[in-house]
């Protein structure tokens, strides 16, 4: 199966061998990220991204496939993400794979991007659903019940801004470079959590949503104050922030937990999944680790390769569809909003995060 | 030589095939008026075209498309399209802009050649993409976006001016002698048929082909938000 994915900063092409049920092995897999086009700007600027997918992705699609040593004939399908995602970039893989499938009479698999994410532990643990996930990007910060392909059940999600986003907006308030999740990260590695009192909001609730905006506020209510801000300052800055985040992070999914208990009837399945592109945080990882052992749940994270965005998860995703007969249409259209789980009420600040 | 053309740049949606002696090809076509979701109806419509035509992919020697001016997520649309069929069936990509087919068909269309033939698209904001053509389809001025006013100046003096599509009205307005311009087709679109016909004797693109845009994308680089540092 041939995977394509264009939904945000990064063009991607794979190919991957599905042998069996959570059997499967990346034949090739290239990404290529727009992080230079984007850095000017402190975050992923729409049209930037849609005209740098269109100029590569055709090559980057040949190369993934003669890197497999395959022809178009050994494929048996062809997928792309069709959202969620930014639209204008949707589209460039949406089209291509639409037009690679049309013309070599191969079946079209349009793959929901966070499905995509969900379905990767089969991929790399042989992992077999049921699950518990906690997707954490700079689009998403979602719990969800992975009960099987195509069956989702959304826990919780924030209700402003995604956990990637409130990371890379810390970074730009403290002037550190584009992109901000790492450099918050190693920033934090030699900072004092504890100098800054930061809100741990919705800890406690019952329902393991996440917000992340006020603590982004209060965040920035402590820099001014201490303004201008030393190299120290900014270290127990964000050493404060993800603090305050995995505290949060930590007290939401062990709330999901117990649901995930009370939900699925099987109790050999305790298994909690992390990913998405802030799975890459080391310090975040460990605190969950820590949960997990805790709550005698066994972790799994994907490499950081197949955290943040990539083509083998939707060439993964789509060929898992596939061997259930799902194909789709050329008329399928690009999806900016495409919940997981359609039964959960839109959070109406999340927007399409949600 | 067969030829598989496109069009999803602006209000239409298009695709034809064109057969035969590139002087005198056969064409098959199909076109709709279409200002959102051209990405869910091209490939439906190549595929009906080819099956209208009797032809199969295997059957094609180059594919065609328009690059723009355009919504430039329709410009996008085309141009993945394009390069997605064209890397499936190894075959050569040949572009021309939305404006040059807007010319051809205009001025099949048209009786009375003009000296001057401006195709004018309303671009928003204060502007339109125009090209500028001679009676014979030979541009005289590539495309631009300008304001209607800066637009008037692309225009030669003297003969007989005939300005097309939907953004004529606005140039023609924009004019010092609005009664020397003559606006006609106020609704003219792009047409793949017209398109695949004048691929027949173009010569393919050596190079990628690329979007033309004409504008940058909307964009503000990051300023002033940052505490400021003491070290």
């Amino acid at each position: 199966m041939l995977g394509i994915e264009t939904s945000c900063d990064e063009t991607a092409a794979a190919v991957v061998l599905r042998t069996g049920p959570q059997q499967g092995k990346i034949l090739s897999n290239i990404v290529r990220a727009q992080l230079d086009d984007h850095a000017a700007y402190g975050g992923v600027v729409p049209e930037i991204a849609a005209r740098a997918h269109v100029e590569v992705l055709d090559v980057l699609v040949a190369q993934a496939l003669s890197e497999t040593g395959l022809s178009w004939d050994e494929l048996d399908g062809i997928a792309a993400t069709a959202g969620p995602g930014l639209l204008g970039g949707v589209l460039v893989g949406l089209m291509t794979a639409k037009a690679i499938a049309s013309a070599r009479g191969l079946p079209f698999v349009a793959v929901n991007h966070l499905e995509a994410h969900a379905l990767t532990p089969g991929l790399t643990d042989g992992l077999a659903p049921p699950y518990l996930l906690l997707l954490v990007s700079g689009g998403h910060t979602q719990l969800l019940i992975v009960h099987d392909l195509g069956a989702y059940e959304r826990l919780g999600t924030t209700l402003d801004d995604a956990l990637g986003e409130a990371f890379d907006k810390t970074a730009k308030l403290l002037g550190l470079p584009y992109p901000g999740g790492p450099e918050v990260e190693k920033c934090a590695a030699d900072g004092d959590p504890s100098r800054f009192d930061l809100p741990r909001p919705l800890m406690g609730r019952e329902a393991p949503d996440f917000s992340f905006a006020g603590l982004k506020t209060a965040l920035r209510r402590q820099a001014e104050q201490h303004s201008p801000l030393s190299n120290q300052d900014v270290a127990d800055l964000c050493a404060s922030f993800q603090q305050a985040v995995g505290d949060v992070i930590v007290d939401r999914t062990a709330t999901a937990i117990n649901l995930f208990e009370k939900r699925v009837a099987s109790m050999k399945d305790r298994n909690l999944v992390v990913a998405g592109g802030v799975a890459a945080n080391q310090a975040l990882r460990a605190r969950l680790a820590q949960l997990c052992e805790k709550k005698n749940f066994v972790f799994h994270v994907p490499p950081a390769s197949l955290c943040t965005d990539n083509g083998a998860m939707v060439a993964w995703a789509g060929a898992e569809r596939l061997s259930r007969g799902l194909t789709d249409g050329f008329e399928f259209p690009a999806r900016a909003r495409w919940p997981l789980d359609p039964d959960a009420a839109p959070k109406i600040g999340a927007g399409v995060k949600a | 030589m067969n030829v598989l053309a496109l069009d999803t740049t602006l209000g239409a949606c298009s695709a034809a095939v064109a057969r035969g002696e590139p002087d005198a090809p056969d064409t098959t076509g199909a076109f709709e008026l279409r200002e959102r979701e051209h990405a869910e109806a091209i490939i439906p419509m190549i595929e009906h075209v080819l099956t209208d035509a009797g032809i199969g992919y295997e059957d094609l020697d180059a594919i065609a498309v328009t690059t723009g001016p355009g919504s430039f997520t329709g410009v996008r649309v085309g141009i993945a399209t394009a390069r997605g069929l064209a890397l499936a069936l190894d075959l050569p990509l040949i572009g021309a802009t939305s404006l040059e087919v807007m010319a051809r068909k205009a001025l099949e269309k048209i009786n009375d050649a003009p000296d001057v033939l401006g195709v004018v698209v309303d671009a928003r904001r204060g502007q339109v993409y125009m090209a500028v053509f001679d009676g014979s389809g030979s541009t005289r001025s590539v495309p631009e976006a300008l304001t209607p006013e800066r637009a008037v100046t692309r225009l030669p003096e003297g003969g007989h001016t005939v300005l097309v599509g939907g953004g004529a009205e606005l140039v023609r307005q924009a004019s010092a002698d609005p009664k020397a311009l003559q606006v006609v087709l106020p609704d003219l679109q792009p047409d793949a048929q017209m398109l695949a016909r004048m691929a027949m004797t173009r010569t393919p693109e050596r190079e990628p082909l690329r979007p033309l845009y004409l504008r940058p994308p909307d964009a503000k680089p990051q300023s002033g938000k940052a505490i400021p540092r003491r070290d």
